[in-house]
C-alpha cells in the first residue's frame, strides 16, 4: 500500500490523496482481496481499461511468483530442511498477522463508537460460530459487515 | 492440534474448488488477514479439502513471495491440489467479482464525482474487519504455533516488530525460516545444498562452499568410476552430490538410452 501510495499520488499525481484514500477504502469494503484498489485507481486514472490494466499489473506477478517456483517448492518441500523453513515463515508470519491487527487497529479503533463496533463483531462472530443458527453460520462476516457499514453511514451520515 | 491427526483428506475437484473461490471473492469481507482465516476453517478445519500441512506451505509461500497474501495463498492451495490449470481458474475465480464489484463502484464514483460516503462505511466497517481479524490470528497460531516455544518466540518478535515498523519486514520472514532450520540441527545441510545447487552463480555461497563446508574428496561412486574428478557435479540437491561430473553423465546417459 505504500508502494502504492509513492507511485500513484506522489510520484506521477495521477490521483490526489483524497481519491487515494477512498481508493483503499473501496478496496478494503469490498470483499476479496485488498489489492483490488488497484482496479479502482487504475478506473478513476484511466477509465475500464485502467481498471484492468490495474488488475492484471498486481494480479499476474504474485501469480507468476507462485506458479513458477511453485514445482520446485513441491519437488522439494518434504526434505527436512526445507519442512523446517516453512514451519519458521509460517510461525513468523502468524506473528506478524498479530502485529498487523494492531497496526490496522490503531487506525481503526479511533473513538467509542468504533471500539463498540469491534466489540459486538467480536461477540456476535463468536456466538454465531459457536451456536451455529441455519442461515447466518454460512454468511456470518457479510452479515457483520453490513450492519457495521450501516453503523457508520448512521453515525456519519451519507 | 487435532486437526493434524484426525486429517483424513478429501481432495476436491477443481470445480468445486473454483465454486468455493468463487463465494469467497463474492461475500469474503474484511481484508487478506480474514480472507486466509475464511481458507482455514472452511478448508481445513470444516471441510477437509487441504492438510494442515499444505496450508502452511501456502501461507510460508505467500508470505516469502512478494504480493498479496490471500490471492497467493489460494493460488498455491489450487496449485497442490490442480497444477497450474487450477491456480489460474482459481485465481480469476477469486478475483472475478472483487474485480467487478470495484469497476461498478468507481464507475458509480466518477459519476457522482467523489463519495463521502464510502468514508462512512469504511468507518464503521473497519472496526468490524479488526474483529474478522483477530479471529483469523488466534485460529492461524493453533494450526502454526501449537505449544513450541521457538515458535512462539518467533512469533512474538515478528509480531514486536511489525507493531514497531508499522510493516512488513521482509528479511525477517527468511531468518525466522533459518532460525527453525538451525535448531533442528539441518542447517549445515541447508547450505551445502544450496551450496551446491548454486555452485559458481553466487560468490558469497560460493565462498561458504569453499570455506566452511567438507566435500567428500572421492565420488560416492567409488570404483565405478576411475574417481579421478573428485569435484561433485552440481546437480538436483542431496542425491546426487556426491557423484563426479563423469558419473552423473554415466547415469544420465544410461537412463536415457
Amino acid at each position: 500500500m505504500p508502494f502504492l501510495h509513492q507511485g500513484l499520488v506522489v510520484e506521477h499525481g495521477w490521483l490526489n490523496e483524497q481519491q487515494f484514500l477512498d481508493s483503499v477504502a473501496v478496496g478494503l469494503i469490498t470483499p476479496g482481496p485488498v489489492v483490488i484498489t488497484a482496479s479502482f485507481a487504475g478506473f478513476l486514472i484511466a477509465g475500464l481499461p485502467g481498471a484492468f490494466v490495474g488488475a492484471v499489473g498486481v494480479f499476474l506477478p504474485a501469480y507468476l511468483l507462485v506458479v513458477i517456483p511453485g514445482r520446485w517448492i513441491l519437488r522439494h518441500k518434504d526434505r527436512p530442511a526445507v519442512r523446517a523453513f516453512i514451519v519458521g515463515v509460517s510461525a513468523a508470519a502468524t506473528g506478524a498477522i498479530m502485529g498487523a491487527v494492531v497496526v490496522l487497529g490503531r487506525g481503526a479503533l479511533v473513538d467509542a463508537p468504533t471500539v463498540a463496533i469491534a466489540l459486538l463483531a467480536l461477540v456476535s462472530l463468536i456466538l454465531i460460530r459457536r451456536w451455529k443458527p441455519p442461515v447466518l453460520s454460512a454468511l456470518a462476516e457479510p452479515a457483520v459487515v453490513l450492519v457495521a457499514g450501516l453503523a457508520g453511514l448512521a453515525l456519519r451520515g451519507a | 492440534m487435532s486437526a493434524e491427526s484426525t486429517a483424513t483428506i478429501k481432495p476436491p475437484g477443481i470445480r468445486a474448488l473454483c465454486a468455493y473461490f468463487l463465494r469467497l471473492g463474492t461475500f469474503g469481507f474484511g481484508g487478506p488477514v480474514a480472507l486466509a482465516g475464511y481458507m482455514q476453517r472452511d478448508l481445513v478445519e470444516d471441510r477437509g479439502w487441504i492438510s494442515p500441512q499444505d496450508y502452511r506451505d501456502g501461507l510460508a509461500v505467500a508470505q516469502v513471495a512478494p504480493g498479496p497474501l490471500a490471492a497467493q495463498l489460494a493460488m498455491w492451495l489450487a496449485f497442490v491440489r490442480h497444477g497450474v490449470r487450477g491456480a489460474t481458474l482459481v485465481s480469476l475465480a477469486f478475483v472475478g467479482p472483487a474485480f467487478l464489484m470495484v469497476v461498478a463502484l468507481a464507475w458509480v464514483y466518477v459519476a457522482a464525482g467523489g463519495a463521502t460516503w464510502v468514508g462512512s462505511v469504511f468507518y464503521g466497517v473497519a472496526p468490524a474487519a479488526i474483529a474478522i481479524i483477530s479471529l483469523s490470528a488466534w485460529r492461524l497460531t493453533a494450526l502454526t504455533l501449537g505449544a513450541d516455544p521457538l515458535l512462539i518466540a518467533i512469533a512474538a518478535v515478528l509480531a514486536g516488530l511489525t507493531v514497531l515498523t508499522g510493516s512488513e519486514v521482509a528479511i525477517a520472514f527468511i531468518i525466522a525460516g533459518f532460525v527453525v532450520v538451525a535448531e533442528r540441527g539441518l542447517l549445515a545441510g541447508a547450505i551445502r545444498g544450496l551450496a551446491q545447487r548454486f555452485r559458481g552463480r553466487f560468490l558469497a555461497v560460493g565462498f561458504l562452499d569453499r570455506r566452511f563446508l567438507r566435500r567428500p574428496s572421492t565420488c560416492h561412486c567409488s570404483g565405478r568410476c576411475s574417481g579421478t574428478s573428485p569435484s561433485p557435479a552440481r546437480s538436483s540437491l542431496d542425491q546426487a552430490w556426491r557423484s563426479c561430473r563423469s558419473c552423473i553423465r554415466a547415469s544420465s546417459s544410461s537412463t536415457v538410452g
